[in-house]
């Protein structure tokens, strides 16, 4: 066994690969990268007289074929994941934000099945300013992506971590690893689930509570504003039920009354008939892995 | 083998892949091979191929029907792991995440090696989900053979590395690319899954001699092969190495003339876009399967002369005749 790589081999292939990835996601125009394929990509500064001099002897579709087939691959990642928002946005303004993103961020997960959401968590504030977007279009997009992750969320996340079946009000409560629940300004769970469909969901704050049941089947229920703030302070903050109660009638201005301990027990009981609840964790855990990467930005929106 | 043996309740042996030709497990025609695993018919099991590849990312952190479908798989067949995005040729650190996930499948699947592609796949963090080339040079080689080891150590099995297809030299190529590839497996000490339909395309698109290319590697390095489809795009000027078509003829050729130079091996049949039914790749594998025999019975046919050849030699060598040679 040799020695390995010196510090100037690694300087060398650094440079050749970040010119390949820059010409790969560079929005720049054809004519642009022609011609910097033609000056042996000497404006870079990065890269060897004798690399740039192999670069140029070669057609410039052998640079320009790595452009389309990346290009090509990540843009139909992102519109099989989000293909209500890619039909609502029209091909001409998705292709404009898709490009734009990634000029500006390029994928950094291994898993194809995150791109959609990479690019969501770049395209959504920028969709919610665009005055030329119909302002439910950021909500619909998180929603696919939320249906999508329930779709293929693991179910159980830690396996090593105990669960016990009775619910404690001093307890964390420990859902099944599909539950998602969500906030959205729009109604956009209500829309018929047709890519190519016009209808405008209904505006208005409304609560989502979706999970994956036993059949692998995409079960959702609507919840109401104080529902939606206790389940989520429980599932998302990983709150005791009481403090959960609390948490969520303090930001609700209600008092913690029997009819509040009552509903939440009843939604608590159906949840757990629905396989949605597994029971308590018999110990907080600050340290608890989250049901996916994007599971606070699906649940809590883009502020996080 | 029988039919009637192949139908019966089949176990795969934990890290063991069997010789022979394999397909890559794909989910357009999954609900197909599933129904096909609770059919008693003997002549419908034995048809199925002896193993299937897969590739760890599309099931990695993932829940549901894919991955619980994978589980029935892996009751009735031998699984080898075949990945896409470690980025082995890359400048960035590997993902500490990834890999222990990784490994964990790897581990619950049981592949005896782990495969992943002699190249990179993105630098600053980037992961542009593709298969870039690396510079033809000794201090890369050098590189990749270092992660290449430190990826064995983290994964806790072995690594076969793949040769890519590559339209762009990316730089001043120092070494060609067949002594690029033979100087990370000796400075890695790994193992090769020799992609004979791109040494094809490489030789197409380059100009030389993929016979010569695949004689210049060490047979003892190759663990597994693997064989796709490929599509000429005029507009590029190049062949594509799109796994969306049948293999061809060639490709089969190159397949029979390394087979008879290695010998039995694990062959998996790629097939990624334009996915046909399972039948249909099933007869396509049957295609693949028959070039993997005829490369074993020139195997055969070959050695039997060898062994022709020491009898003469050693009868003459007894009888202090002259020693003959035949072809």
């Amino acid at each position: 066994m040799s020695e390995g790589p010196t510090a100037a081999e690694i300087a060398r292939l650094r440079s050749l690969q970040r010119l390949l990835q820059d010409a790969i996601v560079t929005d720049r125009s054809r004519e642009g990268l022609v011609a910097d394929h033609r000056g042996g990509f000497a404006h870079r500064g990065d890269v060897r007289a004798d690399d740039g001099a192999a670069l140029r002897e070669q057609p410039f579709t052998r640079l320009n074929v790595y452009r389309k087939l990346v290009r090509n691959t990540l843009r139909s990642a992102i519109g099989n994941e989000l293909p209500k928002t890619r039909h609502r946005l029209g091909a001409e303004r998705f292709e404009r934000y898709y490009t734009s993103y990634l000029r500006t961020e390029a994928p950094a997960s291994r898993l194809l099945r995150d791109v959609a959401y990479e690019f969501a968590r770049w395209a959504h504030p920028r969709l919610v300013a665009d005055p030329q977007v119909a302002d439910f279009i950021p909500d619909l997009m998180r929603f696919e992506l939320f249906e999508f992750d329930v779709y293929t969320g693991e179910r159980i996340i830690d396996p090593g971590r105990e669960v016990v079946d009775e619910l404690s009000a001093d307890l964390p409560v420990a859902f099944d690893g599909t539950v998602r629940i969500a906030r959205f300004d729009h109604a956009v769970h209500r829309l018929l689930d047709v890519v190519e469909n016009d209808d405008v969901p209904v505006a208005g704050s409304v609560g989502v509570l979706a999970y994956r049941d036993a059949d692998n089947r995409y079960r959702q229920m609507d919840l109401t504003p104080l529902a939606t703030s206790i389940l989520t302070a429980m599932h998302v903050e990983q709150r005791t039920l009481a403090d959960a109660l609390r948490h969520a009638c303090g930001e609700h201005q209600v008092d913690i009354t029997a009819g509040v301990i009552e509903g939440t027990s009843q939604v608590l009981a159906d949840l757990a008939e629905r396989a949605a609840l597994r029971g308590a964790w018999p110990t907080p855990d600050p340290d608890a892995r989250d049901p996916s990467p994007h599971f606070r930005w699906l649940c809590c929106g883009p502020s996080l | 083998m029988t039919a009637a043996s192949r139908a019966l309740p089949r176990r795969p042996l934990p890290g063991v892949i069997p010789n022979g030709v394999g397909v890559g497990l794909r989910w357009d025609f999954l609900d197909t091979l599933l129904e096909r695993l609770e059919t008693s018919d003997p002549g419908v099991l034995a048809a199925l191929p002896p193993f299937w590849e897969v590739s760890p990312e599309n099931y990695m952190r993932r829940g549901g029907y894919i991955p619980e479908s994978l589980e029935r798989v892996a009751e009735h067949f031998a699984l080898v792991t075949h990945g896409l995005q470690m980025s082995i040729g890359g400048v960035d650190d590997y993902d500490a995440s990834y890999l222990r996930t990784l490994r964990a499948f790897i581990e619950r699947f049981g592949s005896p090696w782990h495969s992943d592609h002699l190249c990179f796949c993105g630098v600053d963090g980037g992961i542009l989900h593709d298969l870039l080339p690396l510079p033809q040079t000794v201090g890369t080689a050098r590189h990749a053979a270092v992660r290449i080891r430190e990826a064995q150590d983290r994964l806790g099995v072995p690594m076969a590395v793949e040769n890519i297809s590559y339209y762009l030299r990316l730089g001043d190529a120092e070494i060609p690319e067949v002594d690029f590839v033979n100087t990370v497996l000796d400075e890695a000490d790994c193992k090769l899954l020799l992609d004979v339909n791109n040494v094809y395309v490489n030789a197409q698109n380059h100009g030389f001699d993929p016979r010569t290319w695949i004689a210049q590697i060490d047979v003892d390095r190759v663990v597994q092969i693997h064989v796709a489809g490929h599509e000429w795009r005029p507009e590029d000027d190049l062949i594509i190495d799109t796994h969306g078509a049948d293999v061809v003829d060639p490709v089969l050729d190159l397949l029979t003339w390394t087979i008879e130079r290695t010998g039995p091996l694990p062959v998996v049949l790629e097939r990624d876009s334009d996915v046909p039914s399972l039948d249909q790749l099933l007869a396509e594998r049957a295609r693949v399967d028959t070039a993997y025999q005829a490369g074993l019975a020139a195997r055969r046919a070959r050695h039997d002369v060898r062994s022709d050849v020491e009898v003469v030699r050693n009868t003459a060598a007894a009888t202090g005749g002259l020693e003959t040679s035949r072809a």
